[in-house]
C-alpha cells in the first residue's frame, strides 16, 4: 500500500523535528502604539514613487 | 463590526509594523501585540472575534486579553483610525470565517509551501537523494524558514519580489483583498447602488473576490464586472509608457497573462460563476467606452499602463455612485499608472482623498 509504503520510509528523527516545528504562544505584553518620525513615509503626496518589484528569475 | 479606517494604512518595515495617517502626517509604531491587532483589523471583526483570535495567539488569560484589546482598540477609534460599522448580526462569524479563508486561498497563502517546492525544484537546489529530496521538499517551510518568511510577507504586502509570490490567483496580497472588503461592507452598509467592476484582472483573484463580498453578504443582485484584454498587459504604445519603457507584456512578464478560459475556470473553482459575472474582453479603450454598466459602486483600476489607466478612469469615472470607491492598484509602484491619475483629478478639477492602502495600491471615494 503506497500509505505504508510511505510509513515505513520516514525516519524516527522526523516524528521530533515535525514536533518541534509547533510554536509556542508569543509573550503578551499590553498593545502600544508610540509616534515616530514621520518623515520616511512620504512616498506618497510627495512625489517619491516606488520602483516595480518585479521577480527577475528565469521563469 | 469595527473595522480599520481607510485613513490609516499598516507599513511594515523589517521586524516593524506601523500605522501609518498620511493625512495628518501622522505615523506610529506598534508593538507586537497592537500590530497583531491592527493586522485584524483589516477587514470587519467584531470584539469576540478579535479576542478569539489574539488568545489562539498569545499566552495571555482571557480577561487580560479583552482588557487591554477592548483598551487598545478604543484609543485607534478615539483617533479616528477605527470605524464601527452596523452590521446584521445573522452568519456574520461564518462569514467571516468564509472570507478569510478565501483571501488565503487566493493569495495561496494555504499550500504557500508549493510555490516554494518549485522553486526549489527549478533552481536546482534538491539534493539530489531522493530520501533528502523528499524530506526537504515536506520540511520546507522548516528547512528554508526565511524563504518562507520572504514569500508569506510578499502575499500579505502583494509585492512581486519573489517567485513564489505570483503562483496564485492574485497577486494584491492580503492587504489588497482587505481594502476590497472594507470598501464593499462601507458599501452594503450605506446603500451605494451599483456593480463591481475591475480593469485589469490577471489570473482573475480580485473580481473573485468581489463577487464572493456579494455573494457573502447578500448583495448577489449587483453585477461583478470582469475587464481585461485576457492577453496579459498589452505592449506600451502611450508616449508617456514608451518614455519609460513599461513593457510588461506576456513576452516578458509571462505570470502576469491568463486568458479568458482560464479566468472563467478560476471563477468556476471557487463556485462563484454566474450570470452576475459578466466578462468584457479586449482593450479597454475599445470595451468600456460602450460597455453596458449604468453605475459602478465599486471601480477597481489594475491596467498598469498610463494608457489603460486613463482609458478607464476617461470611460467609468461619471459612472461611479457618490459614496462609490475608486481603487488604483498601481499608483505607488508604477510612475506611469500614478501620472495618469493625478493629470486626470487635475483635469477634472476634482479633489479627492488620496488613501494608501499599501506600499503600491490607493483608494479614494467619490463623493459627488
Amino acid at each position: 500500500m503506497e500509505t505504508n509504503h510511505r510509513e515505513a520510509t520516514r525516519a524516527p528523527e522526523d516524528a521530533s523535528s515535525q514536533a518541534d516545528a509547533i510554536a509556542p504562544k508569543a509573550a503578551w505584553h499590553a498593545p502600544t502604539m508610540e509616534q515616530v518620525d514621520y518623515s520616511a513615509t512620504e512616498a506618497f503626496g510627495s512625489g517619491g514613487v516606488y520602483d516595480l518589484v518585479v521577480y527577475t528569475g528565469s521563469v | 463590526m469595527l473595522v480599520r479606517s481607510e485613513r490609516a494604512y499598516l507599513r511594515h518595515d523589517g521586524e516593524d509594523t506601523f500605522l501609518v495617517e498620511p493625512g495628518s502626517r501622522s505615523q506610529l509604531r506598534l508593538n507586537p501585540v497592537a500590530a497583531s491587532i491592527a493586522e485584524h483589523l483589516g477587514a470587519p471583526i467584531t470584539r469576540e472575534q478579535l479576542h478569539a483570535r489574539l488568545l489562539a495567539q498569545f499566552d495571555v488569560p482571557a480577561e487580560q486579553c479583552a482588557e487591554d484589546a477592548d483598551r487598545f482598540v478604543d484609543q485607534l477609534a478615539e483617533l479616528g483610525l477605527v470605524e464601527a460599522r452596523e452590521e446584521p448580526a445573522t452568519d456574520t462569524a461564518a462569514r467571516r470565517r468564509y472570507l478569510d479563508l478565501l483571501k488565503r486561498t487566493l493569495v495561496n497563502l494555504v499550500y504557500a509551501e508549493d510555490a516554494l517546492r518549485l522553486d526549489l525544484a527549478l533552481s536546482g537546489e534538491l539534493p539530489g537523494d531522493p530520501l533528502e529530496d523528499a524530506r526537504l521538499l515536506r520540511d520546507v517551510r522548516y528547512r528554508r524558514p526565511a524563504a518562507h518568511g520572504d514569500l508569506v510577507a510578499a502575499k500579505r504586502d502583494g509585492t512581486l519580489s519573489v517567485f513564489g509570490a505570483r503562483l496564485s490567483h492574485t497577486m494584491i496580497g492580503l492587504s489588497g483583498l482587505d481594502n476590497l472588503e472594507r470598501c464593499a461592507s462601507k458599501v452594503f452598509a450605506d446603500g451605494v447602488p451599483g456593480d463591481f467592476l475591475e480593469a485589469g484582472v490577471c489570473h482573475g483573484g480580485g473580481s473573485i473576490f468581489l463577487r464572493a463580498l456579494q455573494v457573502a453578504y447578500g448583495e448577489e443582485d449587483r453585477v461583478t464586472w470582469v475587464a481585461d484584454s485576457f492577453g496579459g498587459v498589452p505592449p506600451p504604445e502611450h508616449p508617456v509608457d514608451r518614455a519609460h519603457e513599461l513593457d510588461l507584456t506576456e513576452q516578458r512578464h509571462p505570470w502576469m497573462a491568463a486568458g479568458l478560459e482560464a479566468v472563467r475556470d478560476n471563477f468556476a473553482t471557487y463556485q462563484l460563476l454566474s450570470d452576475s459575472v459578466r466578462f468584457l474582453p479586449g482593450l479597454f479603450a475599445d470595451t468600456l467606452p460602450s460597455a453596458p454598466v449604468e453605475r459602478l459602486a465599486i471601480l477597481r483600476l489594475d491596467g498598469d499602463l498610463y494608457g489603460s489607466t486613463r482609458d478607464t478612469l476617461t470611460a467609468l469615472y461619471d459612472r461611479v455612485a457618490p459614496g462609490g470607491f475608486v481603487i488604483v492598484d498601481d499608483y505607488g509602484a508604477l510612475a506611469p499608472c500614478r501620472q495618469a491619475v493625478d493629470e486626470f483629478l487635475v483635469e477634472r478639477g476634482l479633489e479627492v482623498e488620496l488613501h494608501p492602502v499599501d506600499w503600491t495600491r490607493v483608494c479614494w471615494r467619490k463623493t459627488e
